[in-house]
Parts: structure tokens; sequence; C-alpha cells
């Protein structure tokens, strides 16, 4: 096991640098904006922009640029200066991780929570009035756009201009050092409103399995044995049917730690995912390297993280 | 025959049936058995024919909205088909136990076996962990699994077919039931394992004495354990006599087809299996008049609109059979058979598949039937043993539901 | 106290009347905007309070050597800072701020004379010292260290004497500024510099003093670290420790100003009402617009309007939450005058005939979006009047829904006999973002009716700016997407950038790639010129050359609607085009 996980790492470690080297090259080949135009400003003279371009090293080769980047990388652990304003980016990031872990994690609870419940009742009636209506509302959850959710719950329920003053709305996030009661506060509409599609489809997938595990011949030993109702569906069922849901949970969460973009703009919550955007806008490269990277590495851990999880969950799976 | 023993287990009368998109499945239709303490009942027949839902309707495990469940079941005196859910929970596990098919997918993959036997005693047993994992321990010991603390540490899947179904086994017998129910406990098996699982079972039936309902589509598993034997089709039991009487003096047109159907160690193995042509009927548009009438080679028109009852033939009231044909004419019948020697059966040209007469038996005319008659309650002296590598396959059947 | 009688002219609301085309054809007759520059009410304000201003984005730094758009202004450059010269909230020309009078010029202009008010403090740590005439000199040196990227110096001051050599490090000071004393600032010029003489150009942020024993060790940083550490000389300052590092500021999330201590309301006009002004970043549009209106002590930030389906609905219930303020910019479709069909002037004039201005006006939200543009100069700058006002004066201008007949006619006289362009599909490259996008492709289907092929693409707006419609060599036939705003109250901060050919180059707005030397020198006599009449009308009859040689299709002046709660009063300053956060108060 240990073997399979260093193998991973080192992998993980080669696909980072295909994934910096993939960016770079996109940044490089496909139309973009010249980042050393922005930073001169409007209307710049030549002379400046050539300047900042020599001072930014974009006149050398894309080559020596990504090798220079790599060498910084490693050695020194620097992920680079931001071309616009010329913020460490390794900080830039450090600073925003917080918020967006703060969102990912909260929304991971509310979405398992809701999803298992959810999907546990609809499995145990499926057919009933409340499996219709929880699976009617899934799809509607599925379908519905997370801005224009977003949207909804601060018309409704932000305390500043919904319709009814229950929660602090859009921008009101502050780190959990700073007050705890207002971080949670602050975050319990996005976590809902980021939670809602992945809860939806948890409840749908988790029903599905559920369904399918309790008419596997264990289930039936299970109530053989006299076991309580609620012990057959929950322990034995559940636990025959989370894998998936456990799967699909690591790779959303390592998907949702590289940034929930649309939450993140409409809650106004400083994280990666504007973080990103931001500097996808201002063709801030050292910026757009580390917020993939960021992503990238979460994306990979969280891959790594449920196929280890795996050998724990299901003990017929062994690594070597 | 002690009549006077009051049966540990009567149904009477049981119909179950399920409401599913295509119609009303009417799985068990009118079934009647009973089992005493230290006895064993055999239910022989073909998927589909009942037998599966008979027992697990019993335990209440066909118990579903959609299911709908007549007659009596009653358990040492206490009506069972009535009974609350949560009673009927108290008892399943506890007085009666069920071992099945397929012991890899019987037991929980992700769980521990010993916490699965835990789990079973404290179900019923308000004992601490320690005491349920000595109780499991000891019972794995029983079934004969070799160094059962290291095998309870781990997982079903690191164990072999045979000792899978001695965890079974040991899960059922874990809180001592009076009814133990085995549903094809070796058809997953393979044929030596299924010998020692079939032994285990009798050594423990006469160590408990506890009472024992196998069920199994192969005569040849139950011969050796069962003191009496029914036959199920379509739903319905079509012959049911103890076990010697059976075997040696089968009434039933569709009994001496699974007994035909069984291997045997006294003929070559290319000729020795006659399978019964055709399949099982549909159990939602069943067929009128004997429900075995499409496949019974000795179909009259009568009997595709009288439906036989189960009645005792002449002398023995223990051996009861619903056919429609004669009782001597069944007798010379099954003569002629065992002799190897099939008359030519009435046809009809619709037949779905030509009954071939059996091949001619190397053996002379005269040999010893399968099984000689033996004395009612005595097992039979000489049912063929299952010969290794020719189980009769099961025929194509309707999925039970 | 603050002077309540200038306060009470300056809220009375100057309302003004424009009257746009509306529709032709039809019912729908002309449609009347009401602008105002103030909303909540006049009488004496309060004072005290907090107010929140939500922004989309945020100021592009914090070093006022780099300032440059519109936020920049308002969130920092007028609350925290004082320039030489500011901007009252309803003047059009600057008033001395930090300087005690307006500039005098020598005879020959070549020399410009400033006096500085002496008792002007700085905020902690540097409390006890006053701005002298050696901190602005120090200022506008910045505006040439490549550390700074000051966008104006190259335009408006490299006309001051030995800025050249202290640009290409062959000087340690400029030797055209001189500080005969702690009050005095003397500007010597190559040449007369019209924007220097008349205060406007000395109105910008490289005129904020920055002491240099202070700032030099932060200058030395590439980009500066100035702006972190900065002191600040106006009404309020961005929080900070004390010992002047910056505590109240977060990249793209907040900017936190509190009253600076240092500052004396005797020396100033402003009446800086709020105590406290917090400006919140990253926000959504949408989420913002529904806050400020339904919320309390909310002001917008730097968008141009509501989205469009909430300024509907603030237009009818929410009227005096908005002020809506001619924005003093313009919106162009550019035509590339190097890339053929539109070397030709009769293809350029077609094209301007047959776009159907009005409706691309639908496409950012009607009427209340500002005049139909029928010349280059917007409203409020001076020489608007004379290039031809609202009407315009051109023939294939006249019509708003656009005249086919007179398009195809245009085409025939570029040798198109059958009023239609044949010949290869045409490179356009347009916005991708709403509502920019919308009117890109009314623009494209608008065109096409002329015949024209478009290989059509769409691309952010950062990418249009530098490397497509911004890059010579990119060769776009059409960018439907131009538009330009001005530094100041001057033509020339609007139509030189757009049409010099002597700034041609990657960034540059001058999208048609304009480089016609006899323009390029009209544009220079007009640049010289001193006298504010003449030079209305030289830029006017540039306005008016540029616009019948059809280099760009003007077709909307903006408006710029701002917002606030309804407990906010709110003024907007004619400068910035937004809310002036100096003379806000809450109810």
């Amino acid at each position: 096991m240990t073997g399979y996980v260093i193998r991973r790492l080192l992998w993980t470690v080669v696909l980072l640098f295909v994934v910096s080297l993939i960016t770079f090259v996109i940044f490089y080949l496909l139309p973009s904006s010249d980042p050393a135009v922005l930073r001169a400003g409007r209307n710049p003279s030549p002379e400046v922009v050539a300047q900042i371009r020599v001072q930014l090293g974009l006149d050398r080769p894309w080559t020596v640029q990504f090798a220079h980047y790599l060498g910084r990388l490693v050695l020194h652990f620097d992920l680079g200066h931001s071309y616009h304003n010329d913020a460490s980016v390794k900080s830039e990031i450090f600073e925003r991780l917080p918020a967006t872990i703060s969102l990912a994690l909260g929304a991971l609870v509310v979405w398992l929570t809701a999803g298992i419940a959810i999907g546990v009742i609809s499995a145990m009636r499926p057919g009933s009035l409340f499996d219709r209506l929880a699976m009617g509302g899934a799809l509607v959850a599925i379908s519905a756009p997370v801005y224009w959710l977003g949207l909804v719950a601060l018309y409704l329920f932000s305390d500043d201009f919904g319709v009814l003053h229950v929660f602090p709305g859009a921008g009101s996030y502050v780190p959990l050092t700073h007050d705890p009661v207002r971080w949670f506060a602050s975050l319990i509409m996005p976590w809902c409103v980021l939670a809602s599609t992945y809860a939806a489809i948890y409840a749908r997938l988790l029903r599905a399995t559920l369904i399918e595990t309790l008419s596997q011949d264990y289930i039936r030993t299970a109530r053989a044995k006299g076991l309580r109702p609620r012990r057959v569906v929950l322990r034995h069922g559940l636990r025959g049917a989370i894998t998936p849901v456990v799967t699909a949970a690591g790779v959303d969460l390592g998907v949702v730690l590289g940034g929930a973009i649309l939450t993140e703009s409409v809650f106004n919550i400083p994280g990666i995912g504007r973080l990103a955007v931001d500097a996808i806008n201002d063709a801030d490269l050292p910026l757009i390297q580390g917020t993939v990277l960021v992503g990238a590495l979460f994306i990979v851990l969280a891959n790594l993280v449920v196929d280890v999880l795996y050998a724990f969950l299901d003990p017929r799976v062994r690594y070597s | 025959m002690s009549v006077a023993a009051t049966p540990l287990l009567a149904v009477r009368d049981l119909h179950v049936s399920f409401d599913t998109a295509d119609g009303v499945v009417h799985a068990v239709d009118g079934v009647s058995f009973e089992v005493r303490a230290g006895e064993t009942l055999a239910i022989v027949g073909e998927s589909g024919s009942g037998k599966t839902v008979s027992v697990l309707t019993i335990m209440g495990l066909t118990r579903a909205p959609r299911t709908r469940i007549a007659g009596s079941i009653l358990l040492a005196g206490r009506e069972l088909a009535t009974a609350t859910e949560d009673d009927l929970r108290r008892i399943r596990g506890d007085d009666v136990a069920m071992i099945f098919q397929d012991p890899l997918s019987s037991l929980h993959p992700y769980f521990k076996i010993s916490d699965q036997l835990v789990e079973a005693v404290r179900a019923h047993r308000e004992v601490g962990r320690g005491e349920a994992l000595r109780r499991a321990l000891e019972l794995l010991d029983l079934v004969g699994i070799p160094d059962a603390r290291r095998r309870a540490a781990g997982y079903p899947h690191e164990l072999s077919g045979g000792m899978r179904q001695r965890v079974m086994i040991a899960m059922a017998l874990v809180n001592d039931p009076r009814l133990l129910i085995a549903d094809e406990p070796t058809t997953a098996l393979d044929v030596t394992v299924q010998a020692q699982i079939l032994e285990l079972l009798a050594r423990l039936q006469a160590e408990r004495g506890m009472a024992i309902v196998i069920v199994s589509h192969d005569l040849g598993v139950v011969a050796g354990l069962a003191h009496d034997v029914a036959v199920m089709y379509a739903g319905r039991i079509v012959e049911q006599a103890p076990a010697a009487t059976l075997f040696s003096a089968p009434e039933h047109p569709y009994t001496w087809g699974l007994l035909r159907s069984m291997p045997r160690l006294d003929r070559p193995r290319e000729e020795d299996l006659v399978a019964i042509p055709g399949r099982p009927p549909s159990l939602i548009h069943r067929p009128g008049g004997c429900r075995f009438h499409p496949r019974c080679p000795y179909v009259r028109e009568a009997h595709r609109r009288v439906q036989p009852e189960l009645v005792a033939g002449d002398g023995d009231p223990l051996h009861r059979t619903a056919c429609l044909l004669a009782g001597p004419e069944r007798r010379a019948l099954w003569a002629w058979l065992r002799a190897g020697d099939a008359p030519a059966p009435p046809r009809r040209a619709s037949s779905a598949a030509p009954v071939e007469p059996p091949p001619a038996s190397p053996a002379a005319p005269g040999e010893p039937p399968p099984a000689p008659a033996a004395a009612p309650g005595e097992p039979p002296s000489a049912p063929p043993a299952p010969t290794p590598a020719t189980m009769p396959k099961s025929p194509p059947a309707a999925p039970e539901p | 106290m603050p002077k309540l009688s200038v306060v009470a002219a300056l809220v009375v609301s100057l309302a003004l009347t424009l009257v746009a085309s509306g529709c032709g054809g039809g019912g729908a007759g002309s449609t009347t905007v009401t602008l105002n520059r103030s909303v909540g009410g006049s009488g004496p304000a309060k004072r005290g309070g907090e107010l929140t201003v939500l922004s989309v984005e945020d100021v592009t730094s914090l070093d006022p050597g780099y300032w440059y758009y519109t936020y920049d202004y308002q969130a920092l450059a007028g609350p925290t800072q004082r320039q030489l010269y500011g901007w009252k909230p309803s003047d059009t020309t600057p008033s001395p701020d930090l300087a005690a009078s307006m500039p005098q010029t020598s005879p020959d202009g070549k020399t410009v004379t400033i006096k500085i008010k002496p008792d002007i403090r700085y905020s902690p740590p540097l409390q006890t010292r006053t701005v002298k005439s050696a901190d602005v000199k120090y200022a506008l040196e910045r505006t040439f260290m490549t550390s700074v990227h000051n966008a104006y110096s190259p335009f408006y001051y490299n006309a001051i004497v030995g800025s050249a050599a202290f640009r290409a490090h062959k000087a340690t000071s400029i030797s055209g500024l001189q500080t005969p004393d702690d009050t005095t600032l003397v500007i010597k010029l190559s040449h007369p510099v019209g924007v220097i003489s008349n205060g406007q150009a000395l109105a910008l942020p490289g005129t904020i003093p920055v002491p240099q024993d202070y700032a030099s060790k932060y200058d030395e940083h590439d980009p500066s670290t100035y702006g972190m550490h900065q002191v600040f000389t106006g009404p309020y300052m961005i929080a900070n420790d004390g010992k002047g590092t910056i505590t109240g500021y977060k990249t793209n999330r907040i900017i936190s100003l509190v009253r600076n201590p240092s500052w004396d309301p005797k020396t100033d006009y402003r009446p800086a009402y709020l105590d406290k002004i917090t400006l919140l970043g990253g926000n959504d549009i949408d989420v913002a617009s529904r806050r400020i209106l339904s919320g309390k002590s909310f002001a917008s930030g730097d968008f141009a309007a509501p989205p469009v389906n909430i300024l509907r609905s603030a237009l009818s219930t929410r009227r005096d939450q908005l002020a809506i303020v001619p924005s003093q910019g313009n919106r162009f479709i550019t035509l590339n005058t190097t890339v053929k069909p539109f070397d030709n002037v009769d293809v350029r004039r077609a094209a301007a005939a047959v776009i159907d201005r009005n409706t691309l006006r639908l496409t950012r939200g009607g009427p209340t979006l500002g005049p139909i543009a029928t010349h280059f100069l917007p409203p409020e700058i001076s020489g608007f009047a004379q290039a031809g006002g609202l009407k315009g004066t051109l023939a294939f201008m006249k019509n708003p829904n656009g005249d086919l007949a007179l398009a195809r006619s245009y085409m025939r006289k570029a040798g198109y006999p059958s009023g239609r362009y044949s010949g290869p599909p045409l490179l356009m490259v347009g916005d991708d973002q709403r509502p920019a996008s919308t009117t890109a492709q009314a623009v494209r289907s608008q065109l096409e009716k002329l015949g024209f092929k478009f290989e059509y693409r769409q691309l952010s707006r950062t990418t249009t700016f530098s490397t497509t419609c911004g890059d010579p060599k990119a060769k776009v036939a059409v960018c439907p997407n131009g538009g330009w705003g001005k530094d100041f109250f001057d033509p020339q901060s609007l139509l030189d950038p757009v049409f010099n050919g002597e700034g041609l180059g990657v960034g540059s707005p001058d999208w048609s790639q304009v480089n016609d030397p006899e323009l390029n020198a009209d544009l220079d006599i007009a640049a010289a010129e001193t006298d504010p009449v003449k030079r209305a009308r030289d830029y006017a009859e540039i306005d008016r050359t540029v616009t019948s040689r059809a280099y760009v299709i003007p077709w909307l002046w903006d408006n710029q609607i701002n917002s606030v709660s309804d407990n906010v009063r709110g003024v907007v300053n004619k400068f910035t085009v937004s809310w002036d956060l100096s003379y806000m108060s809450l109810k």
C-alpha cells in the first residue's frame, strides 16, 4: 500500500508538470491577451510596453520562461509573481485557500448529509410520495444553474435585501479565525447553494445503488438474522451502496477545492475560483499557472485519497 | 410413524402471490406441509416451482406491499402468517434460521466474519461483544472451520466456497434455532464439498435435534438427509411422501422426471440424465386443469380441465399424490420406466418437445430399482449418491419473483 | 464646521434635460430622459455614519502615480489625496486644491508657476510634516519612472524640460521642475502646453505630493511598493498600522477608508460628511445592484449601470435612487482603414449609413443609456456644440435607424454597381460578454445588408484590446465594440488617442489604424492651443473631419447610471461621472 501511494504521488508530480506545460503552451499558442500591454494601461507608448515585456521576462522564448518557472518552483517552491500587480502568487493563493476550503468542506458536509438522507429514505420506499417529490426536486436542483440558485437564495434570505432577512448575504464572508459565528452564518447560503446540485446528484445515485443493494442476497441474510429494518438498511445496505458515493464525493471535493467559481462570484467569497477568473481576465500567466496547479493538485490528491479509501471501503480491493 | 407428536412447523393452505407490472404471479398456491422436531422435510422442484417462496414466507421474508399472503403458518403452535413484523423479526435468526444457496453473495462482502456472527448473536441476546464473539467462535469450531479465530478476523472473500457455507451455517445456528431452513444449500458448491455440507447438516441435526426444511431442485441432494419429501410444481405440491417411499415408489409423472434426471453412479453419464422436456409454466397465466399437463407424456383430454387434488393413494396415508391418472396405471408406468423400457406415451401433436424414450439400459432388466423399497422412516439405503461433475443442469426457468 | 453655503449650492440638483432622437416610424415618438446629478434631497446634510460602496472589480493600484481608471479616482484619488488642482462635483474646470491659486503662465507660454498652500499635513506617520513644492516635483518625476507606470506623462508632461533625460536615466531629477521655495513650483516647458496652463493636466493624480525621503526606498522596487505605504493628504485615508503600512486593503476584496486625522477642513472645499467608507470589490453586478437599491447605506462603484432588468424596474419604482449622467464617453464601430475595402472612404460612409444605431442602443437598454451619437465628441466636452451638438450635420449619420438607400448609393460611388459588396470575407472581432456581444451581433447583421461577409470571432475584452483590434498587425477589418472616455474636460483627451497616428502601436485605441499626416498635424496644433474658445473650435473641426471620413461610426454617447440606497444622499462628480464620496452623506 505504501509503495502504491508513493508511486501514485510520483505520478502526481509528472501530471502536474504536464498540466503546467499545457497551461504554458495554451497561453502562448492560443489567442490571448498580451500581459505587457494590459499592464501598461490605457493607450501605452510602445517603449513602455517593450520595457514591461523585458521586466516580466516576456521577451524570452516561452521554453526559457517555462524552464525558469519550473526551476523556481522546484528549487524554492516559488510560484512567481503576478504580471498584473506583482503580488506573490503563492501568498495570493494561500490567502484565498481558507475561503475556498471553508466553502468546499462545508458544502461537502451539506451535500453528503442531504444526499444520503434523501437517497436512503427514497430507496426504502421507492415510488412513495416522498420518493417522487424528492426525485422530482432533485431533477430541478440538477437542472437549475448554480448562479441562478445563488441569486434566488440571496433575494429570498439575505439580511440586507432579501424578502426574509435571515442570513448574511453576499460579501459577508469573514475568515474563521476572525469571527467563527459570522463565518458560519455567512457561509450557510453558499454552502446550501453549492451543495444543492451535488446533493441532488448524490440522492439519485445513492437511491439507485441502494435499491440495487437492497435486493442483494446479503441483505436477505441480514433480514433473516432478525436485524431491525433500520439496521438492515443503514448498516448493511448503506455500507454496500456507499462506495460510489464516496468515490464521487472525493472527486467532487477535489474539483470544488479547485474553485467554485459561480458560488464564489455570486456570494463574493474571496476564493481560488474568483482568483482564477480574475487571472484569466488579466492574462496573468503566473497566477493562472498557480490556480491551475492548485486545482489540479486537489483533483489528483482527491483521486488518490479516493483510491486509498477504496481499499478500506472494500476489503476485496488490494493495491500492490 | 408417531402421529401424536405435534409438528414443530405446520403450514396449511399457503398462498403467496405478487403483484407485478406483468400481472399477478401466483408463486405458491395452496401448499400444506409440516415438519417435526429432529426431522427433515425436503421440498423439491424446478426453479419457479414456488419452493423457495414457500420457505421465505415462513420467515416473513416475502412480505412486501405488493405481496399477498394467505393461509396459516404455525410454528410451535404460534401463528406466523398474521404475526406483526416485529414479532417475526424476533423469531428470525432465533427460533428459525436460514441458509442460502450462494454463501459468497449471502455474506456481506464488507464486514468481517466475526462481526457478522456477533451481530447475529446480539440481535437476539443481550450479551456483550466478547461473549457474543466467544459464542461465534464456538460455532465456527462446531461447523468444522479450522483455526476459527483467525478465520473470523477475515472477510468472506478470503474463504473457499465450502468454508463460506460453513460460516453461513454457523451464523444460522448461533442462536440454537429450532428450525433451520436451507435453501439450496449446496447448489453453488462443487460436488465433494456438497457431500461434506450435507453430512454436516445431518450431524448437527442429530446433535441438536432441530428440524430442517431443505429446499432443492435436486432429489439426489436431499436423498440422504430428508425424512419426508414434498415435490412442488407450479406453486403446488404434486407429491408428498416419506423419502423412502418417494424414491422407491414415486407416483407422479413429474417426480419420475426428477428421479430420472438424477445422476446415477450405476449408469454411464452420457445416458443417465433424462431431462424433463418443456419448461415450467408461467405463474401468471397458469395452465388449466393439471398444471403439469403441457409437459406430461401421459396427458389425457380431461387433465386439461380438472385440477387434481393432493390425496393419499391406496394403502399408504402418508403418500399423497396430485395426479389424475389412476393408481394402478401410475404404478405400471413407473415399473416400466424403472425397467428402462418406457412405453410409448400418448403424444399430442403439438407437444413442444418430444419425449425420447429412455436409452436402453446396459444393465440387465430386472435390476434393482434405484431406491429399493425400504421401511418407512428408515433412510433409503441406496439413493444414488451424486456423481462428481455430472450435475443436471437446471432447466431454463422463469425467474422467481 | 462644513461650509454649509457651499454644500447647499452643490447638492442642488443640476438636472438638465436632453432630448434624444427616438425610434423612427410607427407610433414611437421622441423619448425624454431626465438627467440628474444628485439624489436624496437638499438641505443641511448629516455628518457621520458609514457608507459601503460595491464594485465589481478593484482599483488597479494603490500607487497614486499609477491611478488611471475612473474607479481609481472615485475610490482613492477623490477621498484620500489632494492634487494641485481638483474637481468640485459640478465643475468642468479644475479648482486649486493643494495649489493656492490657478497656475500663472508666462507670456511665451513656456513657464508655469504654481503656489502651494503652506499648511497641509500628511497622514500618520508623517503627521508632523507639511506638503512642500519639492514633494510635488518628486511626484511628477515619479510619473516618468518605469516602476510607477504613469499613463499620462508621455502625453501631457513630455514637454517639461529635462523629462526625456530623466526618463532615460541620464539625470537624477527633472531640470524643468524647479522649487525656489517650499510653496512654489515652477514648470519649464519646451513648448506651450494648453492643458498644463489651464490646470487640467495638473488635476491628475501625478501631482499628488510624494515625500521623496520617505518614498524613495519603496520606489526602488519594481513595481514600486509606495502604494502600500503611502501617506495621505485627503479627508480620508486607507487604514494603516500607524507606521505607514496599509492594513485596510485586500486585493479585490476591501478598501477600508477612515478619517485622516491630519486633514484640516479649513484648507479644503470638500465637506467629508461620512466617518467611514468601506469599498467592497469582487461583487456580482446583479447582486450588487439589488443590494444597493434594496439595502441601506450602499452606493454603486465601478459599474456604468445596473443590469437591464434591474434598471428597468428601478426606473419605475426607485427613480430617486438613480443618478443618470452623461459619461462624457462614446461608443463606436471601428473600420480598419488599412484593410480593403475600408480604405475607401465611400465604403466606410456606406457602412455608417446602413448602421441602425437605435437598435444598437436597444441592445444596451434603450434611451436611458444615452443619446444616439451623430459625431465623435460627446456632450459636456468642449467642442461638442460646435461639432454639431445632438443633431449632427452629416447626411449618412442623420437617420438613427439606418438608411439603406443612401448606403447603397455610397457603395455604387465606391465602385460596387449593385450597391453591394463583393469580395472576400472580412475579419470581425467582437466582445464575448453581454451586452457588448449582442451589440456586435447586431452590427454584423446590419453590415451584411450591404453584402459584407464576415469571419466573425468573439473574444474577451482584454484580448480584443491587446492582441486583435489593438494590434495593427492583426488587420481586423471591423471592431464593433470600440469606445473611449475622456481624461479630463478637454477634447484632446478623446480625439488625440483615437486618431493621432503618431501613437500607433499595440494597445493603441486607434483601431481604425488612421495615420494621416495632415490630421496628425491638425491634432498637434490644436493640442498646443491655449485659448479655450479657439481650442474648442479646432477640435470641433477635427471631429467633423473624422466623422465625415467615417473612420469610426459613433453610435452612442453613454449615460452612466449611478445608484444608492434610499437612505443615502448622493452627489455625482461631473469629472468622474460617479458618486463623489467626499460629498456623500446619510439621511
